[in-house]
């Protein structure tokens, strides 16, 4: 494997770790999981609507 | 299968304009995340939701599938391959995770610009706004960027099997 690669990978992997504590320390909701669950409210703060309000619509 | 130098040609157009496009729609979204968050007015938090929902659905995901797919093919269509160089096998890891999250995070992107329309003052300022998205996808975006200008070197291990046995296999000669 090429340095550059290595260097890469190590990198990528101390940005993976320091995002993963920058979540664990601040108590954010955020995360993959997040993201695979039909319902949440993680980091994105709202308050309850009525369900046709939900979603994407054209607006013209 | 290597494709016809005009296939190419229009592939490869297409890709960059694909790809730069969608890190130009990302500053956008940043623009209006960044917007949403800083600016105390209720209007402006409104357009800046909406605006990225916009350009959210309308124009970063459909860049992003073209970006993907156009990168696809032309990884497979020409010499480098799909997971023949380590560049081009991360560039691709990057690119998939980054549609991926995208795809999975614009439910709540519609789900803010829903507040946005129709919520009241206090719940649309509670909105916040929505920045380590798309700076972290900007970030990723122009990781692949430099890789597809740069094309450092390195064969993967199926690489490297592949060019050993294209050496060692008969050649026509010439007559």
């Amino acid at each position: 494997m090429p340095r550059w690669v290595k260097v890469f990978l190590i990198i990528a992997a101390a940005l993976v770790v320091l995002m993963v504590a920058v979540m664990l320390v601040s108590g954010s909701q955020h995360g993959p999981g997040r993201h695979l669950s039909s319902v949440w409210t993680g980091s994105i703060r709202y308050v309850a609507l009525p369900s046709s309000s939900v979603g994407w619509r054209p607006l013209w | 299968m290597v494709m016809a130098a005009g296939l190419r040609r229009a592939a490869l157009a297409m890709h960059l304009i694909t790809s730069v496009g969608w890190i130009g729609a990302a500053g956008a979204y940043l623009a209006a995340g960044v917007a949403a968050r800083v600016s105390d007015r209720v209007p402006t938090v409104r357009a800046a939701w909406i605006a990225m929902e916009l350009i959210g659905w309308l124009v970063i995901v459909p860049l992003g599938c073209l970006a993907f797919l156009t990168g696809v093919v032309m990884s497979v269509g020409t010499r480098w391959g799909l997971i023949r160089h380590y560049w081009v096998l991360i560039a691709l890891v990057l690119t998939s995770l980054a549609l991926v999250v995208l795809i999975l995070h614009m439910p709540s992107v519609s789900a803010g610009a829903a507040v946005a329309r129709t919520g009241d003052d206090r719940a649309v300022l509670q909105l916040g706004g929505d920045i380590a998205h798309p700076a972290l996808g900007l970030v990723v975006l122009v990781v692949v960027a430099v890789l597809n200008l740069y094309k450092p070197r390195g064969l993967t291990r199926y690489g490297q099997r592949q060019h050993a046995a294209a050496e060692a296999s008969p050649r026509l000669g010439p007559g």
